[in-house]
C-alpha cells in the first residue's frame, strides 16, 4: 500500500510537472517571439513612416525613388535582419534587401489582412516576420506594408536555454519531492500498513479474526480501525457463509437435507451497494500528502522556471530600447547630414510625438547637447522609475565630422514594463492552475484505480460473502496479498456455483427445488459468479474533464480562424459567418440532446461516450484541415451533436453510479468537473495558439479527445446506463412548448433565460475574441479573460443555491440580480473596450450567469409543480431548455450580423439593454409578487 | 614612298567600306527633341544601346521652334524611318495632332511615334487613357504626378501653406491647360490660386523681362508659393524664373528636378529625365524588336519619383524641410 502510494504520488506530480515544463516552455516561446516581433516592429515602423509621406499623397509606393536605399537602412541598423520589403497593398515586392520575389508568401499576406492593427507578426519554421501597415487614413484602405523577416535562431536559442533550465529543475523537484512523498507516506500509512498486514496474514494463516476485530481497539483508534475490525469480521464472516453454504450443499448431496437459514446478520450493515469506508479513509491519509506536494512543487517548478523566463526576456526589453535609440539617433543624423545644423531642425518634435503614439513603452524621447535641443513626450516621475529601468539613459552619439554634437535620451516607461512582467505572471498563474486541475483529476483516477481499488473490492466481496451472497467473483491479476485473499474468494465462489450446478444436475426431482433455493440464498447460479462490478464517478471524470477542455479549446480564437478562412458564400455577411460555426454548434447540441438518454439506453454510457468521441475526434482533424468557412461550420456542428451526446452520457453514469442520497452532490460535483474542463481548454486554448498556430490546436484537441475516448473504453463498466429505465422517453413533444402560455414561465424564459444564453453565446463564445482581437490582443490574452467568465461561474455557482436561503429571497430575485449584474457589467465594454472592461463584463456576467443559472431550473419547477397545469417538470424543463438554445442561437446570429453592421461595441451594448430590459420586463411581468414567495407558491 | 603609303591607305579604306557588312535592317528613328540631346533625349539612347537591338537614333533639334516640325515630319517620311520620337506637348501635338486629326494628312499616321515629357496627354487630346493612346500609330510615356499630390506636398512642407502662385504663358497649349487645371483644382484642396498670364495678349513667346515684374505681383499678394506649371519658356528661363521668386521670399515648386539640382527652384517631386527617356525607349523597342502595335501599347508610366529639396534656397528663403521630409527627401547639393 506504502509502495503503490508512493508511486502513485509521484507519478501524478511527474505528470503535473511534464505539463507543467511544457506549458510554461511554450509559454516562454510564445512572450520571446512577441517581444522578437515587436523589436523588429520598431524596424519596420520607422521604416514604413519613411514611405508614409508619398503613400499619404496617394502615390503608390512603387513610385518613390530609391527605396531599395530606404528598406536597407533597416538592416543597417540590426545586421541579424535577413531582409527588409516593402510591398504595395497586393502583396507584391516593391523595394526590398533581399532578391526580389515577386510577391510574399500568402500566409505572411493573410496575417497582414487580418491585423486589426497597423503592427502585425507572423511566424513560421524558420523565420519571424514582423510588418507595419501604412494607411492613409484611420480604417482607410491599404497604401502599402513594410515586412520585416528575421531568423528563428535566437528564438530557438532562448527556447532551448529555457528547456534545459526546465527540465533540469522538474528532475530535481521530482525526486526531491518524490523523497518526501516517500517519507510522508510511509509515516502516515505505517499503522495502517501493519494492521492491514496482520488482518491478512492472520486470515491466511486460519487465525482467529475475532481477535483483530475488537470492538475496543476500534472504538481506540478510530475510524480507520473500525473498517480494519470490520473487514476482519466480514472475512470471518465470509468464511463462516461459505462453510455454511458448503455444508447445505453438501448435506443434499449426501441425502442430508437442512432446513434452509436466513442470510447472515451483517448483510443489511455491507450491503453490496454501499462500499466501505477503508478506501475513502486511506485516500483521505494520502491525498492531503499528495495534493501539497503536488501544489508546493508546480509552484517551485513555476516560480524556478518563471525567474529564467524573466532574465531570457529582459534583454529583449532593453534591446528594443536599444533600437529605439538607434533609429531616432539615425533619424537625427540624416536631418543632419542634408547640410542643417542641430538646431535648424524643425518638426521633429512632432515627428517623434508621433512615434511615440506607436512605442507605448516609450514615454519621453529626446535630443541633448547637454541641454535638451528636441524633445517629445512626457518625462517619467523619478519616483515612478526604478533604478533598474533605463530611465534617463545617455546613449547613441549623434555624430558630425566624427564628433559628437548630440544624443538620444529615452525615458522607458515603468508601469508598462511592469505590466509586461504581471502579464507574464499571470499567464503562469493561469498554466499552473489548469495543471492542478489536469493533475488533481490524474490523481483521482490512479488513486482510486490502483491505490485502494483492491482493498474496496475486498471489503466489498468479503462483506457479500459475509451475507452469503457469493454471486460475484473479482478477476484476478495481481500477485499481492489483498489480490490473493480476492483470488481466493472468488475461487470459494466459483466452486460453491460449480458444486451446486453438479448436485442440481444430479439430484432427484423434490431435492433439486430445495437445492436450487439453497443456491438462490446464496447467490449461485448455473452459469457462475459475475464479475464484480466497482464503478464510481472518478472512472469517468478525467474522460469528461479532458473532452471538455478539448472541445472548448478553440473557443479564444474560432472567430478569427473562421474569418481567415476562405468564404465560398460571398453573399454572406462575413459577422455572420462567423458566428456559424457556434450556431451549428449549439443546434447540434439542440437537436441530438432529446435522443441521448434514448441512446444511453441502447448503447451503455461506455458504447455512447466511445461512439460519440469517434466523429467529434474526426470532426477535429476536419477542423485542422479546413481551409473553407464552411468546412468549419461543418465540422463544428459535428462537435457539437458529440459534446452533447457525451456530457449527457456521462451525466446519466453520474445518476447510475450514484446513491439517491449522494446524487445531487454528485451532479454538483460532475458540473465542477465539466466546468474544469472548459474553463481550462479556454484558458490553454490561447496559449498553444499563440505558439503552435490555431490550426495546430484542433490537434491537440483530437489528441485529447482520442485519449478521453480510450480512457472511457477502459474504465466505464460495460452495462452502466443500458439498464436505466424507458420514462420520459416518450415526452409528448409539444407539450413543453403548451406550457408557454403560462406568464410567468413566458416571462422566465423569454426575459430571463433566453438573455443569459444569449450573453454566454453572442457575447462570452463570440463577441469577447473579436473585440479582443481588435484591440490587438493575443489569442492568449483572450483565453485569459476569457477564463475569467468560467472561474467566477466555478466560483459563484455552488452559492447560487445557497443564497436564496442565506439571504431568504426569492429565486426570482435572485434571477432579476443576475439578468442586472450581467447586463451593467456590459456596459463598460460597450462604451469603452478594453482588456480591463472585458475582464469586468467576463467577472460581472459570469457572477450574473451563475445567478441565472442555479435558480432559474427550480423556479421553473416550482412553476410545473404549483401554476402550470398539465405537462409536469419534465416539459417545462424541456421548454426552458430548449427555449433558451434556441434563443441564443437567434440571438447570436441576429447579433453577429449588427456586429457587421454597427460594430462590436454596439452589439455588446445591444447585450446589455436586451438583458437589462429583460430583467426589467420580468420585474413588470412578475409585479409585487415576485418580492415575496407567493410568485411561486401560489 | 608617299603614292605608296596613299595608295595602301586608299586600299584599306576601299577593303574597310566593302568588309563592312550592310546594315540595311538596321531599324531608324527620327528623335524630334525640343531642347536638342539633353536628359531624356540621352535615356533614350542608353536604354536603345544597353538593349543590343540593332537600332539608332537620328536626333533632330527642334530649337524650341515648332515651325520647324513639318520639314522634320518630310524628312521622317521621305527617309522611310521605322518610328519617330517627340518631346514634349507642341513638339506632339505638331507631329501627331489630336485624337481627331487621325486622318488629317499634315500629321504623321503611318509611322509609329512615341511622345514622351508631355504634361498631359489626356488633357490635350494627345492619347486617349492610360490604357492605350486611341491611335494605331501612336504611343508614349508620362511622367508627372497628378496636381492634388504637388499642392498635398507643398502643404507637407508648410502647413501653413493656403496660397499658389502660378505664371503661365498662352503661346503654349500645355501651359494653359495646366492654368485652368489648377484653377479648378485648387479650390477643391482649400488653396487659393492666384495665376498671372506673363505677357497677355501676346501670341508668341512672352518677353522674359515681364517675368520680375510679374514674381513682384505674386509677392504683393501675399504668395509664398509659386508652381512652375508646364510651360517650356518658363523651363528654359529657370534660372530667370527661380531665382527672381527667391529673391521676392517665393518658393518654387517645379514639376523639372533640374531646376531644383542645377537652378534655385526649392522643392520638385519628380521622376528623372533621363529615366523618362529610358521609358519610351522601352515603348520603342516594344514596336520596333518586339513587333507590338502601338496603339495596343498602355502609356507607360514614370516611376521612381523622388523629393528633391535644395538646401541652400531652403537656407535663403529660411524655409528649413520639416524633419520627416528629410528623411525621405534627397538634398541639394549633396
Amino acid at each position: 500500500m506504502r509502495f503503490r502510494s508512493w508511486i502513485v504520488t509521484t507519478l501524478v506530480i511527474g505528470i503535473a510537472l511534464a505539463v507543467l515544463s511544457v506549458l510554461l516552455v511554450l509559454q516562454h516561446n510564445a512572450l520571446y517571439s512577441a517581444l522578437l516581433r515587436q523589436r523588429i516592429a520598431v524596424i519596420a515602423q520607422t521604416t514604413a513612416e519613411t514611405f508614409r509621406p508619398v503613400l499619404d499623397l496617394g502615390l503608390p509606393i512603387t513610385m518613390l525613388r530609391d527605396g531599395d536605399k530606404i528598406v536597407a537602412r533597416g538592416i543597417a541598423i540590426d545586421p541579424e535582419i535577413v531582409a527588409v520589403h516593402a510591398i504595395n497593398p497586393t502583396g507584391i515586392v516593391a523595394y526590398t534587401t533581399g532578391t526580389k520575389p515577386l510577391q510574399l508568401s500568402q500566409e505572411v499576406l493573410t496575417a497582414m489582412r487580418l491585423a486589426d492593427r497597423d503592427a502585425w507578426g507572423h511566424e513560421t519554421a524558420d523565420m519571424i516576420y514582423s510588418g507595419f501597415s501604412i494607411h492613409r487614413e484611420t480604417g482607410g484602405p491599404l497604401s502599402g506594408a513594410v515586412v520585416v523577416e528575421y531568423p528563428h535562431g535566437p528564438l530557438e536559442t532562448a527556447s532551448q536555454n529555457i528547456v534545459r533550465v526546465t527540465l533540469h529543475s522538474a528532475i530535481l523537484i521530482l525526486i526531491g519531492t518524490s523523497v518526501l512523498a516517500y517519507i510522508l507516506i510511509y509515516l502516515v500509512l505505517d499503522r495502517p500498513q501493519r494492521r492491514l498486514a496482520a488482518l491478512l496474514r492472520a486470515y491466511r494463516q486460519g487465525q482467529a479474526l475475532e481477535a483483530t476485530a475488537s470492538p475496543d481497539r476500534s472504538q481506540k483508534h478510530g475510524g480507520l480501525d473500525a473498517e480494519l475490525s470490520q473487514l476482519a469480521r466480514s472475512l470471518h464472516d465470509a468464511d463462516e457463509a461459505y462453510g455454511k453454504a458448503q455444508r447445505a450443499i453438501g448435506a443434499f448431496a449426501e441425502g442430508q437435507p437442512v432446513s434452509p437459514t436466513h442470510r447472515h446478520g451483517h448483510s443489511e450493515e455491507a450491503a453490496p451497494g454501499q462500499p466501505g469506508r477503508l478506501k475513502a479513509l486511506i485516500l483521505a491519509r494520502v491525498l492531503p500528502i499528495t495534493i501539497v506536494l503536488l501544489v508546493a512543487s508546480a509552484l517551485m517548478l513555476g516560480t524556478v522556471v518563471m525567474r529564467a523566463v524573466t532574465r531570457s526576456i529582459e534583454p529583449e526589453l532593453a534591446a528594443r530600447t536599444d533600437l529605439i535609440g538607434t533609429v531616432v539617433s539615425e533619424n537625427v543624423q540624416r536631418a543632419l547630414e542634408s547640410g542643417i545644423a542641430l538646431d535648424e531642425i524643425v518638426g521633429a518634435d512632432r515627428y517623434f510625438g508621433d512615434m511615440l503614439e506607436r512605442l507605448p513603452e516609450v514615454a519621453y524621447i529626446a535630443i541633448a547637447t547637454g541641454r535638451i535641443v528636441i524633445e517629445a513626450g512626457e518625462r517619467i516621475d523619478p519616483y515612478l522609475a526604478p533604478p533598474r529601468e533605463r530611465r534617463g539613459v545617455r546613449s547613441h552619439p549623434i555624430l558630425r565630422d566624427e564628433e559628437e554634437v548630440a544624443y538620444v535620451v529615452i525615458d522607458i516607461d515603468p508601469r508598462l514594463i511592469a505590466q509586461r512582467f504581471r502579464d507574464v505572471f499571470l499567464d503562469a498563474a493561469v498554466i499552473l492552475l489548469v495543471t492542478i486541475l489536469l493533475a488533481w483529476e490524474a490523481m483521482l483516477l490512479l488513486t482510486g484505480r490502483t491505490l485502494t481499488g483492491g482493498l474496496a473490492r475486498l471489503q466489498r466481496l468479503s462483506a457479500m460473502q459475509a451475507a452469503c451472497d457469493f454471486s460475484k467473483r473479482v478477476a484476478g491479476n495481481g500477485k499481492d496479498s489483498i489480490q490473493a485473499i480476492l483470488s481466493n474468494m472468488s475461487e470459494r465462489a466459483e466452486a460453491l456455483h460449480e458444486s451446486c450446478a453438479r448436485a442440481i444436475e444430479t439430484a432427484a426431482a423434490p431435492s433439486r427445488h430445495a437445492l436450487e433455493q439453497i443456491g438462490t440464498r446464496f447467490g449461485l447460479s448455473p452459469g457462475g459468479p459475475k464479475l464484480l462490478e466497482t464503478s464510481s464517478f472518478s472512472d469517468i471524470r478525467l474522460a469528461l474533464f479532458l473532452f471538455a477542455a478539448a472541445d472548448e479549446l478553440p473557443l479564444a480564437f474560432l472567430p478569427i480562424y473562421t474569418r481567415s478562412a476562405d468564404n465560398i458564400w460571398p453573399w454572406l455577411d462575413q459577422s455572420v459567418l462567423i458566428s456559424l460555426p457556434l450556431a451549428g454548434y449549439l443546434l447540434a447540441i439542440v437537436l441530438m440532446s432529446p435522443y441521448a438518454r434514448v441512446l444511453v439506453e441502447r448503447f451503455g454510457v461506455r458504447g455512447l461516450f466511445f461512439a460519440a468521441a469517434l466523429p467529434t475526434l474526426a470532426a477535429h482533424i476536419g477542423l485542422f484541415a479546413a481551409s473553407t468557412a464552411q468546412e468549419i461550420i461543418l465540422w463544428r456542428a459535428v462537435t457539437g451533436f458529440g459534446y452533447a451526446l457525451v456530457t449527457l452520457a456521462a451525466q446519466d453514469y453520474v445518476l447510475s453510479v450514484a446513491t439517491r442520497a449522494d446524487r445531487d452532490r454528485m451532479l454538483g460535483i460532475f458540473s465542477l468537473v465539466l466546468f474544469g474542463g472548459v474553463f481550462s481548454g479556454v484558458a490553454l486554448g490561447g496559449v498553444l495558439a499563440d505558439r503552435l498556430g490555431p490550426s495546430n490546436v484542433f490537434l491537440v484537441s483530437a489528441t485529447l479527445i482520442a485519449v478521453s475516448a480510450l480512457l472511457s473504453r477502459w474504465l466505464i463498466a460495460p452495462g452502466i446506463g443500458k439498464t436505466h429505465s424507458q420514462q420520459e422517453t416518450a415526452t409528448d413533444r409539444t407539450s413543453k412548448w403548451r406550457v408557454l402560455a403560462d406568464a410567468r414561465l413566458f416571462a422566465l424564459i423569454f426575459c430571463i433565460a433566453i438573455p443569459g444564453a444569449v450573453v454566454l453565446q453572442a457575447f462570452v463564445s463570440y463577441l469577447v475574441a473579436l473585440t479582443l482581437n481588435a484591440n490587438g490582443a493575443s489569442a492568449a490574452e483572450i483565453g485569459r479573460i476569457l477564463m475569467l467568465y468560467f472561474i467566477t461561474v466555478m466560483a459563484i455557482s455552488p452559492l447560487a443555491g445557497r443564497l436564496e436561503e442565506l439571504l431568504r429571497l426569492p429565486g426570482a430575485v435572485l434571477c432579476l440580480a443576475g439578468a442586472a449584474f450581467a447586463g451593467l457589467a456590459l456596459l463598460p465594454v460597450a462604451m469603452a473596450p478594453s482588456q480591463l472592461t472585458m475582464a469586468v463584463a467576463m467577472i460581472g456576467t459570469g457572477a450574473g450567469g451563475a445567478l441565472v443559472r442555479g435558480t432559474q431550473v427550480s423556479l421553473a419547477l416550482s412553476l410545473s409543480e404549483s401554476n402550470v397545469a398539465g405537462p409536469g417538470p419534465t416539459a417545462v424543463l424541456g421548454a426552458l431548455r430548449t427555449g433558451e438554445r434556441l434563443g441564443s442561437i437567434v440571438g447570436l446570429v441576429f447579433l453577429a450580423w449588427l456586429s457587421g453592421v454597427s460594430g462590436y461595441t454596439a452589439a455588446t451594448l445591444a447585450i446589455a439593454v436586451w438583458t437589462l430590459a429583460g430583467g426589467a420586463l420580468f420585474a413588470i411581468m412578475g409585479g409585487k409578487e415576485f418580492l415575496t414567495k407567493r410568485w411561486t407558491s401560489q | 614612298m608617299k603614292a605608296v603609303v596613299s595608295g595602301l591607305a586608299a586600299a584599306f579604306c576601299l577593303l574597310a567600306f566593302f568588309a563592312t557588312p550592310t546594315r540595311a535592317d538596321t531599324k531608324v528613328i527620327l528623335g524630334i527633341f525640343y531642347y536638342g540631346c539633353d536628359e531624356p533625349c540621352q535615356g533614350v539612347q542608353s536604354e536603345l544601346a544597353e538593349s543590343g537591338y540593332d537600332v539608332k537614333m537620328d536626333v533632330r533639334n527642334l530649337h524650341q521652334d515648332i515651325s520647324r516640325l513639318p520639314a522634320l515630319l518630310e524628312e521622317a517620311r521621305s527617309r522611310k524611318v521605322d518610328l519617330v520620337i517627340t518631346h514634349g506637348t507642341s513638339a506632339t501635338l505638331g507631329t501627331v495632332g489630336r485624337l481627331e486629326d487621325a486622318d488629317d494628312p499634315r500629321f504623321l499616321s503611318e509611322i509609329p511615334v512615341v511622345f514622351t515629357q508631355v504634361a498631359d496627354p489626356f488633357g490635350t487630346g494627345i492619347a486617349e487613357s492610360f490604357e492605350r493612346s486611341g491611335r494605331e500609330n501612336v504611343a508614349g510615356t508620362f511622367n508627372r504626378v497628378p496636381e492634388a499630390v504637388n499642392i498635398e506636398v507643398i502643404r507637407s512642407y508648410d502647413p501653413d501653406f493656403d496660397r499658389l502662385g502660378l505664371l503661365y504663358n498662352s503661346n503654349e497649349e500645355n501651359s494653359v491647360i495646366k492654368h485652368d487645371e489648377l484653377a479648378a483644382l485648387a479650390p477643391t484642396l482649400g488653396v487659393e490660386l492666384i495665376a498671372l498670364e506673363i505677357e497677355p495678349g501676346v501670341s508668341g513667346p512672352p518677353d522674359i523681362d515681364r517675368i520680375p515684374a510679374r514674381m513682384a505681383e505674386l509677392a504683393e499678394a501675399g504668395v509664398k508659393w509659386v508652381y512652375l506649371g508646364s510651360s517650356s519658356f518658363l523651363r528654359q528661363n529657370g534660372d530667370l524664373f527661380t531665382e527672381t521668386a527667391v529673391k521676392a521670399g517665393i518658393a518654387v515648386v517645379s514639376p523639372y528636378e533640374s531646376l531644383v539640382r542645377s537652378s534655385s527652384a526649392l522643392l520638385s517631386i519628380a521622376a528623372r529625365e533621363e529615366d523618362v527617356g529610358r521609358l519610351a525607349a522601352r515603348q520603342a523597342l516594344a514596336i520596333l524588336r518586339d513587333g507590338k502595335t502601338p496603339g495596343e501599347l498602355p502609356i507607360l508610366s514614370a516611376t521612381d519619383f523622388a523629393y528633391v529639396v535644395n538646401m541652400d534656397v531652403a537656407r535663403e528663403l529660411g524655409r528649413i524641410p520639416p524633419f520627416a521630409f528629410l528623411q525621405v527627401a534627397e538634398t541639394v547639393p549633396d
